[in-house]
């Protein structure tokens, strides 16, 4: 059981690419933390920087108490299980899940004791006679994992370890790796691009962009809050709708305006937008998908934040429907309940659930904080 | 040096084939040679093999064929070549003979594989004789390196043993044996089963990267060259191994395995000398204000974004997180500077060509490359 820390760790490859930058994390003991972003952000390379695979170009890395940059990776207690699920072809499942331990030298008695209790955890105690090429995909990770739960390590680390399965399997693996963390309660640090698997599964959520983290914080916060445009263009799906236009005040009225979109800001938003300055800016508005409402109550509510659209496409996804528009040639889609009669070519009119939108530096692209409160905190 | 270094191929080639060979000296006068080690002539009806200056085999009994002769004089060289360096240079310069001009960049490497594992030579030697006696041995060559981190104490031939004890337990009787070290790599010479195409190459050599990773606990990457059918192959197998290796540096990506023949855009690249980039890169930035060297590196991201969405804008937003105004604005700025825009696939491949050019030419040459106005 460990906390690992990571105090301004940088890589950089040879002319100069820096692939990760001034990356801080503390990883508290037993906690599931996943790295989260487009494919090149630097995630993988981070992992494996834990791992010792990669040299750490600056900084310092924790693992426990002890500082470990110039520590060899069979040193540092870890395991790692990676997308290929790779496994030895001519062993059986219970020869590929010993023969890490085996070669640490350890005892018959004390493989074999580890290799049935962690074939008990993940259910394939009935698998241990079969080889490889005589498994399901779902079952080769199972086993993958098991190689890795063998070494008793004091971190996990997993690099996009469901990429390889489908859909359905995925889902269940989800679901599977999060009930093996509360069992086996050891600290986790996992990979992935998707971003449904790390709202799913972590703790606490790395989001990272360009090699630098953009925001560190629980799924929830991180889809309620985000702190910049692409953090909140990234976690979501559909994607937040993003509208790019300026903030006008006019008669002590503060209003958006982009084309074909004209939406009235609550009053208690403008100490925050006033503060950060960005009334009579450039800004970019962002809602989810789920805040934009055609019911009358809504348009009733916010009769100055409705938009009104030309439905281009409709996804029935049985309990709720994706309605997919232009507004102001920007791409948009909205969530609406299933009983709504919504069809290609028909015009609707959505209401903004103004108190959740969004608002981002045109510039910057930083989210303009709901509150003052909130902007001070955030200096 | 050893002076008898050659009784052992001789031997071990003689017990092979059946025939018998006497060592002569070469006599002060003669008109013979001087011959580079490993040339074949014919004195009588029998075949004689230059060993070095002074001294030649005249074997009897040996069959005429030229694949035969050809395969000692390679074990030969390989023998002669551990320890002389001329001869080192001589062998690779055999290699790189046969299979045609493929720049200077590989030749390091094979100088430095073909003068450096008994494995090879092992290999060499058992492959040379099961084909003699009519086996078929097929297979391919892999360069497997990985990076080592001394841990205190510890010597590197037994970090070693951890990861021959993985290799053989994927894929048992592959080990050929390790290269020298060099600046915290370790390499080794693999013995590759045949393969039913190359993606299930990058499959087989993908998962025994991930079991190294896994338990012998380093980063590995591998090349793996032309397949080979028997010895006669084995130049063109161990060559292309190399130029395999070398593909790493033409991509701003950086897979793990590198199959020769996955690209053979880059293999035309690297069949063609410097002075054609050159002259490509003349032609191809005479417009351009801006070298390549200088391109911001959000250029780079930005070419690379558009063609992995197909020249599709929109989905290039989506893939690199922008806005679509945000890459309408760079691939505009990109035209401005350049002359080529990206969004015509014409263009982007240019822009692509003389990216990946500019970043070998200054591996190669150590300089930037600048188009010559």
């Amino acid at each position: 059981m460990a906390r690992v820390q990571l105090v301004k760790i940088a890589k950089r490859y040879s002319g100069d690419v820096l692939a990760v930058n001034d990356f801080n994390l503390d990883v508290a003991d037993k906690e599931f933390v996943v790295f989260v972003g487009p494919s090149g952000c630097g995630k993988t390379t981070t992992l494996r920087m834990i791992a010792g695979l990669e040299d750490i170009t600056e900084g310092d890395l924790f693992i426990g108490e002890r500082r470990v940059n110039d520590v060899a990776p069979k040193d540092r207690d870890i395991a790692m299980v990676f997308q290929n699920y790779a496994l030895y072809p001519h062993m059986t499942v219970y020869q590929n899940m010993a023969f890490g331990l085996k070669l640490r030298k350890m005892p018959k008695v004390e493989i074999d004791k580890r290799v049935r209790d962690a074939a008990q955890i993940l259910d394939i105690a009935h698998l241990l006679d079969r080889k490889p090429k005589a498994l399901s995909g779902g079952q080769r990770q199972r086993v993958a994992l098991g190689r890795a739960i063998v070494r008793e390590p004091k971190v996990f680390l997993m690099d996009e370890p469901l990429s390889n399965l489908d859909a359905k399997l995925r889902v269940q693996m989800r679901a599977e790796i999060r009930k093996l963390h509360q069992r086996i309660q050891t600290t986790v640090i996992y990979v992935t691009h998707d971003q449904t698997e790390a709202m799913t599964m972590g703790d606490r959520i790395v989001v990272m962009k360009d090699g630098i983290i953009q925001q560190v914080a629980t799924p929830q916060e991180v889809y309620s809050n985000p702190t910049n445009l692409f953090v909140a263009g990234f976690i979501g799906s559909p994607a937040m709708n993003f509208f790019r236009g300026e903030l006008a005040e006019d008669g002590g009225v503060v209003r958006f305006r982009a084309p074909e979109v004209n939406l009235r800001i609550p009053e208690g938003r403008y100490p925050a937008l006033r503060q950060a300055g960005v009334v009579g800016k450039s800004v970019v508005l962002g809602v989810r998908p789920e805040d934009m409402h055609n019911d009358e109550v809504f348009l009733s509510t916010y009769p100055e934040a409705i938009v009104d659209l030309n439905v281009e496409v409709v996804e029935n996804m049985g309990s709720e429907i994706y309605v997919h528009s232009t507004v102001g040639g920007q791409n948009m889609v909205a969530r609406v309940a299933a009983r709504y009669d919504m069809h290609p070519g028909s015009r609707a009119k959505l209401a903004l659930d103004m108190n959740k939108v969004h608002i981002f530096d045109g510039e910057t692209e930083a989210v303009v904080p709901h509150h003052v409160a909130e902007a001070v905190a955030s200096r | 040096m050893n002076r008898d270094w050659w009784h052992e191929p001789l031997h071990y080639w003689s017990q092979a084939l059946g025939f018998h060979y006497r060592i002569r000296h070469i006599s002060t006068g003669s008109e013979l040679g001087p011959f580079a080690v490993g040339t074949w002539w014919q004195q009588g009806d029998q075949w004689c093999i230059a060993l070095d200056t002074d001294h030649f085999a005249c074997l009897s009994g040996l069959v005429d064929d030229t694949r035969l002769r050809d395969a000692l004089s390679w074990t030969l060289l390989q023998a002669a070549g551990q320890t002389e360096k001329q001869n080192k240079d001589l062998w690779a310069a055999k290699v790189c003979e046969r299979c045609g001009q493929w720049g200077q960049q590989s030749v390091p490497d094979l100088v430095h594989l073909l003068s450096n594992p008994d494995g090879l030579r092992a290999a060499w030697q058992g492959q040379t004789a099961t084909s003699l006696v009519g086996a078929r041995l097929e297979g391919r060559l892999v360069w497997l390196h990985w990076s080592w981190r001394e841990s205190s104490g510890e010597e590197l031939a037994t970090a070693d043993e951890p990861l021959r004890t993985v290799v053989e337990a994927y894929q048992p009787h592959t080990w050929l044996g390790p290269v020298d070290t060099s600046a915290g790599i370790r390499s080794a010479l693999l013995w590759w089963p045949p393969v039913i195409d190359l993606m299930d190459l990058q499959q087989q050599l993908s998962e025994l990267l991930g079991v190294v990773e896994e338990d012998a606990m380093v980063f590995a990457q591998a090349s793996a060259g032309q397949s080979a059918e028997d010895v006669s192959d084995w130049p063109q197998a161990l060559l292309t191994t190399v130029l395999a290796w070398h593909q790493r540096s033409w991509l701003d990506s950086s897979p793990r395995v590198w199959c020769w023949g996955q690209r053979p855009v880059l293999q035309l690249f690297q069949a063609l000398p410097t002075s054609v980039w050159q002259s490509f890169l003349d032609g191809a930035l005479q417009d351009s204000q801006t070298d390549c060297g200088d391109w911001p590196e959000e250029w780079r991201i930005t070419l690379h974004g558009i063609l992995a969405a197909n020249l599709n804008v929109s989905e290039a937003a989506r893939l690199l997180y922008l806005h679509r105004n945000t890459l309408l604005n760079r691939i505009e700025r990109i035209r401005e500077r350049t002359g080529y825009d990206i969004r015509r696939f014409e263009d982007a491949a240019v822009l692509w060509l003389v990216s990946a050019i500019t970043r070998q030419m200054e591996i190669e040459t150590g300089r930037t490359a600048v188009a010559h106005q």
